[in-house]
């Protein structure tokens, strides 16, 4: 009849059915799509008959997966027809459709509500069931007192009371405050008297749903609640007509949704309640028995499972819950699988405290802890739970796994994990990663001997290979650093395993970490546990290597007394990825590099073990927490301590492997810096630039001290910029004089945010001034790559560089600090002679509060320049208005590249020397590596002397200088003539240099680019440089500047620059001579 | 409550999907693409529950078609199963002995049948008598409105 009233549908679906391949069905369906198409917008009276089809059409495309958006607003008008065929078409294809909501919903809210009011009842319940399937938020705020009128009207058909009570129970979860204003108890107890079953099944749904939320309002339905179920259990044939039973069994889903909803409430204190309540649940478990109809079975063990929970929630009855046991451990062994399934699921929640149960449904938390005396029952069946672990079915596998879980206790403990990792061996890949988790949590919670746990997770580990997550090798490194009887211990097995073969990832970084903090403490010597490490090195990845660098570090200085062999061994490794793409790896083998060259004293403070970590929580049992509250799993209940804090873990990975901090200045400083003197941290927490800086001549370079900071100033200047930047190197003298600046010392990091009312109180519109010496700014940034360039009360602008040959890059952060917007933003960099200069993209005109913009500032040096482009700025804000000029720390000095030299030192070789005069391949390839790092073009303009350039340029191509050619230098040096191209200069330094001595000096140079060529001035108070100032239209010229210091007066040195470029020398001459007096 | 009810042929063909939360187009098809790929790669004389992401599948398989429902972790599962063969059993009885191409042809029917079974996620009647004839009702109302 349908069918046949339809015949387009019909063909189009035999036409679709027939395609043979998926591109002739497309073809199909994009032809009825055109048609359709065409149809709705080309006939306006589209007859009712033909709109209903094209519809339904749509809706069948739309199941085939094709896109039929165009289709929605036909469909939704047909909501509105006044015909009940036109009508229902609509509301159906409108609910399978549409999501909730899209915004096309909102166009109907109004047709709907009034098919809702109307009086026609098969309209109503059209309206109900679209309203009940897709209704969102803004259809409840709409239409729930409309749809509350239709479910409290006894006059209406049941139909539209039980369609009006699920759609009741959508609009409440769509919006839960309107229960406590307009729905309680009252409502629920009056419906509950309701005769028609449909309708009460119907208002059970909606009470379970309300009291998930919230039982308390509800706890008058609690004695209704219980004498239905007495009723229906004691199936008197009178009460539950014929209709509603099922394969005999009176309503089973009503009893199910009774069962649920007691479950949610408290257990009943009145006896006669509880007696009754009681009897019933007798009789469910009495008389359920196995039936050959598989789904008479089903029904009625769907009601005896239910009622088994909540015999478990009552906790009363010592004889109804062991009953329910017993149930439970003759369901584990049976043959039909769903109860199978089931009887283990049951029993893992018996393990857990049953009043907790409608708690972790309702909130999805759970501090649990095992139901003691209901252990040893389910223990009993251990054997039977193992054997679940090879069933066929992957679902029973892993409820058996969760099960296992559950029961385990220190008893059984043992066995259980040896069971497991039996287990592991044969288990099938989508269960191993759960398993393994479960365990590595097991081992650690009934570790009732330290080395036991030792034993199994390192088996674990082995066993586990990829299946170990990172929370699990964490936790091991954390559990084993915390406790010190086991670091020995821990060093030698994992040793062990390395020995017999074991080279799986997660193995090899607990072993990197575990030898390299504790393996002092065995009897093999690091360079054996080095060279057993270093064989899995080429096979692991970026993150593991990173471990496994971070452990050789620590070898080297276990190594006493010092080998140099060992010690030349490692730094090849790490040499090797000195130039490595990656930031972390690069920066990491730098440091080690320049840690390990130092004294004993320095290397010991920075790799010395990990202090403990701080007492909390497991991350494991996180980890299982955050894997089952995502999927609100009952079996959240299993996990039996779990602690809140526990967010706020600092995992072993946080120390070792950290993430990259990006160096993007802070608006305001709103976090506390770290403090310096936190070595572990402060040696891995800088950032990717700092490992970008230019190649380096002596590997000590990128940690060299500057002033008196200390080695780790460098990375830390790029987190704090603005406590470091107004009070560099605190000599002794500024420290002492009481400062105005609001930024000296580290009190005033608070003043930033709450200080600026003060400058901004002006009511005019007032001239802003920087709070803070610009200048000085200026000149560390002549040295530095990062920090503040500016900042005043409402803007600071931080600065990040980076420069490449004659190229740079200089990235401006403009912060808005204040709450209001900075309007009229300008932003202009004047040109200069010798510098192009070119901004990437002007920042828009506003910014808001808090909003940070970047501004990309692109520079090339073509010639050689004196003075530094100047950025002109301004904003205004409704009271101020700002212009300013600036000096952009784009100097001279930045286009420095320096030349990888070397000397022979007279004395005995530093141990990582020789292979770089020795002629294997390895030193050939060393030469390459460094060669690598210069500019292609590097062929040095002949303007000085020619003989001083030739002896340069065989430093360049050799990497390394003899003593003939030392003393050659020296004689081509003096035969220099001076001005213009060689400039000399006596200074007095800086009192802070002066006390800070040579070393400071040095490392000054250095900073402005001026690499000291270690060991080429025979006279070690001297010092000389050798860099290369990369022009893009000139060829790159040589620059030599050296340095004498007065042997009688410290504060005294003669400055000489030498250049092939006049303006450089002198440029040059003045940057040094600025910053020696600063 | 049940997320989504999709019957999915054994050639992993859709005959009818109906969601009853929030799935976007995008997690519509990747929902059906992972039931499909979970339910139809299962033996038979296994369970008939799988553990779904963040819902939990119960799936059942009448001839060629596989009855599959997405509902919440601590639903009663075999109360569900049962209530997809509750489904099962009013379209039988609505088409006389219901085979796949019955709910090819009239999938219209289907879904409005499946109304009359599931509303809003949740079971709405549990009697098959009252659902064949608010459904038989409707026709004659379709037939009506055709006709006058």
């Amino acid at each position: 009849m349908q069918v046949g009233s339809m015949r387009g549908l019909t063909v189009f679906i035999s036409d679709v059915r027939g395609c043979q391949t998926k591109a002739t069905e497309r073809v199909r369906v994009d032809k009825e799509l055109a048609n359709i198409r065409i149809k709705f917008k080309a006939e306006k009276n589209l007859s009712a008959y033909d709109k209903k089809k094209y519809v339904w059409k749509l809706l069948y495309i739309y199941m085939l997966g094709y896109d039929v958006e165009f289709g929605h607003m036909e469909a939704l008008s047909l909501i509105s027809s006044p015909k009940y065929a036109e009508k229902q078409v609509g509301y159906i294809v409108t609910s399978v459709m549409i999501n909730e909501g899209h915004e096309f919903l909102r166009l109907v809210i109004n047709s709907i509500r009034n098919d809702l009011i109307g009086r026609n009842e098969t309209y109503q319940c059209l309206a109900l069931t679209c309203v009940a399937n897709v209704g969102g938020k803004e259809f409840a705020e709409a239409l729930a007192v409309d749809v509350q009128k239709l479910l409290m009207s006894s006059t209406l058909r049941p139909i539209v009371r039980k369609k009006a009570a699920l759609c009741l129970l959508r609009l409440f979860r769509k919006n839960p405050e309107f229960i406590q204003d307009s729905w309680g108890s009252e409502q629920m107890c009056y419906l509950l008297d309701e005769r028609d079953l449909g309708v009460l099944t119907a208002v059970m749904s909606l009470l379970v749903s309300l009291v998930a939320l919230d039982p308390a309002p509800f706890s008058a339905c609690l004695p209704k609640c219980v004498s239905i179920m007495s009723r229906i259990v004691a199936n008197n044939s009178s009460e539950i007509p014929a209709e509603w039973t099922y394969y005999n069994i009176p309503s089973p889903w009503l009893q199910v949704k009774l069962m649920r909803v007691l479950q949610y409430f408290p257990p009943p204190e009145d006896a006669g309640l509880r007696r009754s309540l009681l009897e019933a649940l007798g009789r469910v478990l009495l008389t359920t028995e196995v039936s050959k109809n598989v789904n008479k079975n089903n029904a009625m063990h769907a009601v005896l499972f239910e009622a088994i929970t909540l015999v478990m929630h009552l906790d009363s009855e010592q004889e109804l819950v062991s009953q329910c046991v017993n149930l439970l451990g003759k369901f584990i062994s049976v043959r039909e699988p769903n109860i199978r399934y089931l009887g283990l699921e049951n029993m893992s929640r018996l393990s857990v405290l049953p009043e907790m149960v409608p708690v972790i449904q309702a909130h999805q938390v759970a501090p649990l802890s095992a139901l003691p005396e209901m252990l040893p029952v389910i223990q009993a069946h251990q054997e039977k739970i193992l054997a679940s672990l090879q069933d066929t079915d992957i679902s029973i596998r892993r409820r058996g796994l969760d099960l296992v879980f559950s029961m385990c206790d220190e008893n059984n403990a043992k066995d259980l994990t040896s069971e497991l990792l039996k287990y592991l061996e044969t288990a099938d890949f989508s269960i191993r990663e759960e398993l393994t988790l479960k365990m590595a949590i097991l081992a650690e919670r009934f570790a009732v001997d330290l080395k036991w746990y030792v034993d199994v997770i390192l088996e674990l580990v082995d066993k586990a290979g990829e299946f170990v997550s990172d929370e699990i090798w964490f936790r091991i490194v954390q559990v084993i650093t915390n406790s010190e009887e086991l670091h020995a211990y821990s060093a030698s097995k994992v040793y062990t395993f390395l020995l017999e073969g074991s080279t799986q990832e997660p193995m090899i970084k607990v072993a990197a970490y575990l030898l390299g903090e504790f393996g002092r403490g065995i009897p093999i010597p690091p360079q054996q546990q080095f060279a057993l490490l270093h064989e899995s090195f080429a096979t692991m990845g970026l993150s593991t290597r990173n471990i496994m660098l971070s452990a050789y570090a620590k070898m080297l200085m276990n190594c006493t007394p010092d080998d140099p062999e060992f010690r030349a061994k490692v730094h090849a490794v790490f040499k090797r990825y000195e130039t490595n793409t990656d930031a972390d790896t690069q920066q990491r083998v730098l440091e080690y590099l320049g840690l390990t060259s130092r004294p004993e004293a320095a290397m010991r403070g920075v790799l010395a073990e990990m202090p403990k970590f701080p007492e909390r929580a497991s991350i494991l049992e996180r980890a299982v927490k955050e894997k089952e509250a995502e999927t609100t799993d009952a079996s959240v209940q299993r996990v039996r301590s779990m602690n809140a804090e526990a967010s706020q873990e600092v995992s072993p990975a946080s120390a070792t492997v950290p993430e990259i901090i990006v160096p993007v200045l802070p608006v305001a400083p709103i976090e506390t810096p770290p403090p310096p003197t936190s070595p572990p941290q402060d040696l891995i927490s800088g950032s990717p630039v700092a490992a970008a800086e230019p190649p380096v001549i002596e590997p000590i370079a990128p940690v060299q001290p500057s002033g008196s900071a200390n080695v780790m100033d460098l990375l830390d200047g790029l987190i704090e910029p603005s406590a470091q930047a107004p009070a560099p190197a605190p000599a002794p003298t500024s420290a002492a004089a009481p400062s105005p600046d609001p930024f000296a010392g580290s009190a005033g990091m608070e003043d930033l945010l709450g200080g600026s009312g003060v400058a901004s109180s002006a009511a005019a519109p007032a001239q802003v001034q920087p709070i803070a010496d610009v200048q000085e700014w200026f000149h560390k940034l002549c040295m530095a790559d990062n920090g503040v360039l500016y900042e005043d009360p409402n803007l600071q602008i931080g600065l990040k560089s980076s420069y490449q040959g004659f190229q740079g890059r200089v990235v401006l952060y403009l912060g808005n600090k204040a709450p209001a917007t900075l309007s009229s933003l300008r932003l202009h960099v004047a040109p200069i002679p010798g510098l192009k200069v070119s901004i990437n993209e002007h920042p828009g005109a506003t910014l808001a509060p808090k909003q940070q913009i970047m501004v990309v500032i692109d520079v090339a040096c073509s010639a050689p320049f004196m003075e530094p482009p100047q950025l002109h700025f301004g904003y205004s804000t409704d009271t101020q208005q700002a212009q300013q000029q600036l000096r952009l720390p784009i100097v001279l000095n930045k286009f420095l590249q320096p030349l990888p030299v070397t000397c022979v030192p007279p004395a005995p070789p530093a141990p990582y020397q020789p292979h770089l005069h020795s002629g294997s391949p390895r030193a050939a390839s060393a030469r390459r590596c460094l060669r690598g790092r210069l500019p292609q073009r590097q062929a040095p303009l002949v303007c000085t002397p020619p003989a001083l350039e030739r002896v340069l340029t065989e430093l360049v191509g050799r990497g390394w200088l003899g003593h003939a050619q030392r003393n050659e230098f020296f004689e081509r040096w003096r035969a220099i003539p001076g001005p213009p191209l060689k400039l000399q200069e006596i200074v007095q330094v800086s009192a802070a240099l002066t006390a800070a001595g040579l070393p400071a000096v040095q490392a000054l140079l250095n900073a402005l680019r001026l690499n000291v060529v270690p060991q080429l001035d025979p006279n070690p108070r001297n010092m000389v440089t050798a860099a290369t100032l990369c022009c893009e239209a000139s060829m790159d010229g040589i620059v030599i500047v050296r340095m004498e210091s007065d042997a009688n007066n410290s504060a005294q040195y003669r400055v000489t620059v030498s250049t092939s470029n006049q303006v450089a020398s002198s440029t040059l001459k003045d940057i040094i001579l600025t910053h020696l007096k600063a | 409550m049940i997320h989504f009810v999709l019957l999915i042929s054994r050639q992993g063909k859709v005959r009818l999907a109906k969601w009853y939360t929030q799935y976007t187009v995008k997690e519509r098809t990747k929902t059906i693409k992972q039931v499909t790929g979970a339910v139809l790669s299962r033996g038979p004389k296994l369970c008939n529950f799988l553990e779904f992401g963040e819902t939990k599948l119960i799936y059942k398989r009448y001839a060629s078609l596989y009855f599959c429902v997405g509902v919440d972790q601590e639903d009663n599962e075999l109360a569900t199963l049962e209530t997809v063969h509750h489904f099962v059993e009013i379209l039988d009885r609505y088409f006389g002995n219901v085979c796949e191409l019955d709910l090819i042809f009239n999938f219209h029917k289907a879904y409005y049948i499946l109304d009359e079974v599931l509303l809003g996620g949740h079971l709405q009647e549990t009697s098959k008598r009252a659902i064949h004839h608010v459904v038989t009702e409707q026709d004659a109302l379709v037939e009506n409105a055709k006709n006058g």
